[in-house]
C-alpha cells in the first residue's frame, strides 16, 4: 500500500494517481485538511507501531505502508488549548504546544524516512544546515553573511550588489485570506541602519540562467530559465521566463545527489545559478519541491516515473 | 514556439501560463532557433481524458459514474437539464473524487433559490475541484471563480471567440497529432447513449448496458469510435493555414475527402487568409476571398487574397 498525503484539489496528486491506477498499484489518498492529528496512536510492545485513524474510522497501520508520498504542508497548527484551574494559560499553552509538536514531528519524521516529498520538521533542512553540507561537498556558494550590523557588511560586500533573503525556509504566510510572500531583494547599503535584526546577505551573482533540478531516485531532472528583465526573485516576471530542458555536468549531478542523501531526503528540488563564467552556484534545496513544471519541460514524465518507482518498491518488499 | 499561419504568426512563450503574441508574417523574422522541438512526454495513461455527461435529474436514479475510473477520465462536464438538488450534486462530485477526476464542471440550466445559499455554496466549494455554471439565474455573479450565475440561456455554438485561445503546452502538443476536441472524448447522453461527442451522430451502445471496464474499453477502442481522433488541424482545409490551429478546440465535425484531407461543412467565423473575424470591418467569407473547400477539393486564389489584403492592410 502507498499512502498519499495531499490536500483537496491538488492535481499533481491526481496525475500521479492516474498512473497508480494504470499500473494497478494499491494506494490511499488522504487529504489532511479532512483529518485530525489527534488520531495518532503509537504503541510500544515488542516493536514500535504507528497507527493513524482517519475520520471515516479507517485505520492506517504504518507497518503495512510500503511508501509515502507527501504534498502540502501537513496538519493545521494546534490552536485550541484546554483550561486547567490554577495554572496560567500561557503555561498550559506552551506545554501542550510542545507535547503536540514533539508528537507530530516524530510522526512526520517516520513518514519522511520512506517518502517522496516530505513534511517540514523544525529547522531540519534550513538554509544554514544545507550550506554547511554544500560546502563540504565542494559545491560553489555565493559569498554570504549573516550579521546584524553595517560594519560587517561594509567589509564583506567588495562593492558588489548585495541581495537579502530570509534565513528560514518558509516562503509565504497567510493572514486574513491574503498571502504574504517572503521575497529575495536587492537593497542599497546607504539605506540601512548601523544595527538591525540579524539578516542574511549574499553577493549577487550575474547569471546566464537559473536552473531547477528535481532529484529523485538517484537521478537529476533539470530545467533552465532565463530572466527577461533584471529580475532577482524568480517569482518576478513569473510569466516571462522561457523554460527548457537542461543537462547538468555529471560531477555537479553527483554532488547534488549526495546532498539530497545527506539531508536524509528521498527527493528534493534544488535551485542553482550558472554565472557568466559557466560556474554553477548552489542557492537552496526545497525538500518539498514542485516537480510538475520540471516534468512539463523535460523529456521525462515524472508522474509516471514516480509510479514506476512505487511499483518496483512494492515488488522489492514482497 | 512559433505557429505560422497564412497571414499571421503566433509566438507562444514556452511557459505554462501566458499570453501569446501575434505578428504579421512580414514583420516576423523566422529563424531556426524559433522552432521548438516537440517534447514528447505528454503521455497519459487515460483512454478518455474528458467526458461530457448529460443528466436529466428528474430521473432520480443517480447515474453510476464508476466508468470514469475505468478509462481514467481526468476532466468532466456534467450538464443537468433540470435543477438538481444539493444531494444529487454532492453525490456526483463524490463519485468523481473517488474516480480521481481532476476537474469537474457542472452546468445547470435552471436556477432555483437553493443554489444561492451559503449552505449550497460552502458545501460544494470545499472540494476545490469544480466549477458550477448556472444559467437562467435572475442575476449575474461570479463567486470565487467557482460559481458562475448567468441570467441568460446556455447556447451551444460552433463559433470561435478571439478571447478563447489559450496557449497551453499540453494542448499545443496534442494538437500536432490529434483533433483537440474529439480526441479521447466520451459523451453520455440523457438516456445513457454513448457517443464520442455531443456533436457526433453515431451511437455506440448505452452506458446502462455496460457492466464491466472491458465492455466500455472495447467500444472506445474501435476505429469507428475514434474516427475523428487523429484528424489534426494540419490535415484540415483552412485550419491548416490558421495561426490559431494549435490552440483551437473546434467542435465542428470534419468530413473526409481523401486519406489526408478533411473539410468542414460549416465555415469558421475567423478567416485566416485576411486575419479578420466575422463582424469586423472588412471581413469577407472564404468564398469571397477565392478559397474553396468542399467534398470535391480545396483551392486558394492567392492573387485575389493578395488584392484583398492590400486593400485591408495596405500591403
Amino acid at each position: 500500500m502507498i499512502i498519499l498525503f495531499s490536500f483537496h484539489g491538488d492535481r499533481i496528486t491526481n496525475k500521479l494517481i492516474d498512473w497508480l491506477l494504470y499500473y494497478n498499484i494499491q494506494f490511499k489518498r488522504i487529504n489532511l485538511e479532512d483529518e485530525t492529528p489527534f488520531n495518532i496512536t503509537i504503541e510500544y510492545n515488542n516493536d514500535m507501531n504507528i497507527k493513524f485513524k482517519l475520520i471515516n474510522s479507517e485505520i492506517i497501520n504504518f507497518s503495512e505502508v510500503k511508501y509515502f508520498y507527501v504534498r502540502g504542508v501537513g496538519f493545521k497548527e494546534l490552536n485550541c488549548f484546554t483550561k486547567i484551574p490554577n495554572i496560567p494559560q500561557p503555561i498550559i499553552n506552551k506545554y501542550l504546544k510542545l507535547e503536540w509538536e514533539t508528537l507530530i514531528n516524530f510522526f512526520y519524521s517516520e513518514i519522511n524516512k520512506k517518502s517522496i516529498g516530505s513534511f517540514k520538521i523544525g529547522d531540519n533542512h534550513s538554509k544554514l544546515k544545507q550550506y554547511k553540507i554544500v560546502k563540504s561537498l565542494g559545491l560553489n556558494l555565493p559569498k554570504s553573511i549573516i550579521c546584524n550590523n553595517l560594519e560587517e557588511i561594509n567589509s564583506f560586500h567588495e562593492n558588489k550588489n548585495l541581495i537579502t533573503k530570509a534565513i528560514q525556509d518558509n516562503i509565504a504566510t497567510e493572514y486574513n485570506r491574503k498571502v504574504y510572500l517572503q521575497r529575495v531583494q536587492r537593497f542599497n547599503i546607504k539605506e540601512i541602519d548601523k544595527e538591525f535584526f540579524p539578516s542574511f546577505f549574499q553577493i549577487e551573482i550575474e547569471k546566464q540562467y537559473e536552473i531547477r533540478t528535481f532529484i529523485f531516485d538517484q537521478k537529476c531532472y533539470s530545467i533552465k530559465f532565463t530572466f527577461k528583465e533584471k529580475g532577482i526573485d524568480m517569482r518576478d516576471y513569473y510569466n516571462q521566463h522561457e523554460y527548457a530542458s537542461y543537462q547538468l555536468p555529471k560531477n555537479i549531478q553527483n554532488k547534488l545527489i549526495s546532498l539530497i542523501e545527506k539531508l536524509e531526503l528521498k527527493s528534493g528540488s534544488i535551485d542553482l545559478i550558472k554565472d557568466m563564467n559557466n560556474n554553477y552556484y548552489y542557492l537552496e534545496t526545497n525538500p518539498n519541491g514542485q516537480y510538475d513544471w520540471v516534468s512539463t519541460f523535460t523529456e521525462t514524465n515524472l508522474h509516471q516515473t514516480i509510479a514506476i518507482f512505487f511499483k518496483n518498491e512494492i515488488k522489492k518488499l514482497k | 514556439m512559433i505557429i505560422k499561419g497564412f497571414r499571421r504568426t503566433i509566438k507562444v512563450p514556452l511557459i505554462q501560463k501566458s499570453d501569446y503574441q501575434i505578428f504579421n508574417n512580414n514583420d516576423y523574422k523566422f529563424s531556426q532557433s524559433n522552432y521548438q522541438k516537440k517534447i514528447n512526454q505528454f503521455s497519459y495513461p487515460s483512454l478518455i481524458t474528458n467526458s461530457i455527461i448529460e443528466i436529466n435529474s428528474n430521473n432520480i436514479n443517480f447515474r453510476n459514474l464508476n466508468f470514469l475510473k475505468w478509462v481514467l477520465c481526468k476532466n468532466i462536464v456534467i450538464e443537468f437539464i433540470n435543477s438538481p438538488s444539493l444531494v444529487i450534486i454532492q453525490n456526483i462530485i463524490n463519485q468523481c473524487i473517488v474516480s480521481n477526476v481532476h476537474q469537474i464542471t457542472i452546468i445547470i440550466n435552471h436556477f432555483i433559490d437553493e443554489y444561492y445559499s451559503d449552505n449550497f455554496i460552502e458545501s460544494i466549494l470545499c472540494n476545490r475541484l469544480q466549477k458550477i455554471i448556472i444559467f437562467n439565474s435572475p442575476f449575474i455573479q461570479n463567486i470565487e471563480n467557482s460559481f458562475f450565475f448567468y441570467n441568460f440561456n446556455r447556447k451551444r455554438t460552433l463559433k470561435k471567440y478571439k478571447t478563447e485561445f489559450y496557449p497551453d503546452l499540453t494542448l499545443i502538443y496534442e494538437s500536432y497529432d490529434f483533433h483537440t476536441y474529439f480526441n479521447q472524448k466520451l459523451y453520455i447522453g440523457p438516456s445513457g447513449e454513448i457517443k464520442n461527442a455531443p456533436e457526433s451522430d453515431e451511437i455506440f451502445g448505452n452506458i446502462k448496458d455496460i457492466e464491466n471496464p472491458e465492455d466500455l474499453k472495447q467500444i472506445i477502442s474501435t476505429p469507428e469510435f475514434q474516427k475523428y481522433w487523429s484528424v489534426h488541424k494540419d490535415i484540415q482545409d483552412v485550419c491548416k493555414d490558421c495561426e490559431f490551429r494549435y490552440m483551437c478546440v473546434d467542435n465542428k465535425i470534419p468530413y473526409q475527402r481523401t486519406e489526408n484531407e478533411w473539410y468542414h461543412k460549416t465555415e469558421c467565423n475567423y478567416n485566416p487568409y485576411i486575419a479578420k473575424w466575422e463582424g469586423e470591418d472588412g471581413y469577407k467569407t472564404l468564398a469571397e476571398c477565392g478559397v474553396i473547400s468542399h467534398e470535391n477539393g480545396f483551392s486558394i486564389d492567392h492573387d485575389k487574397i493578395a488584392e484583398i489584403n492590400k486593400v485591408l492592410w495596405g500591403e
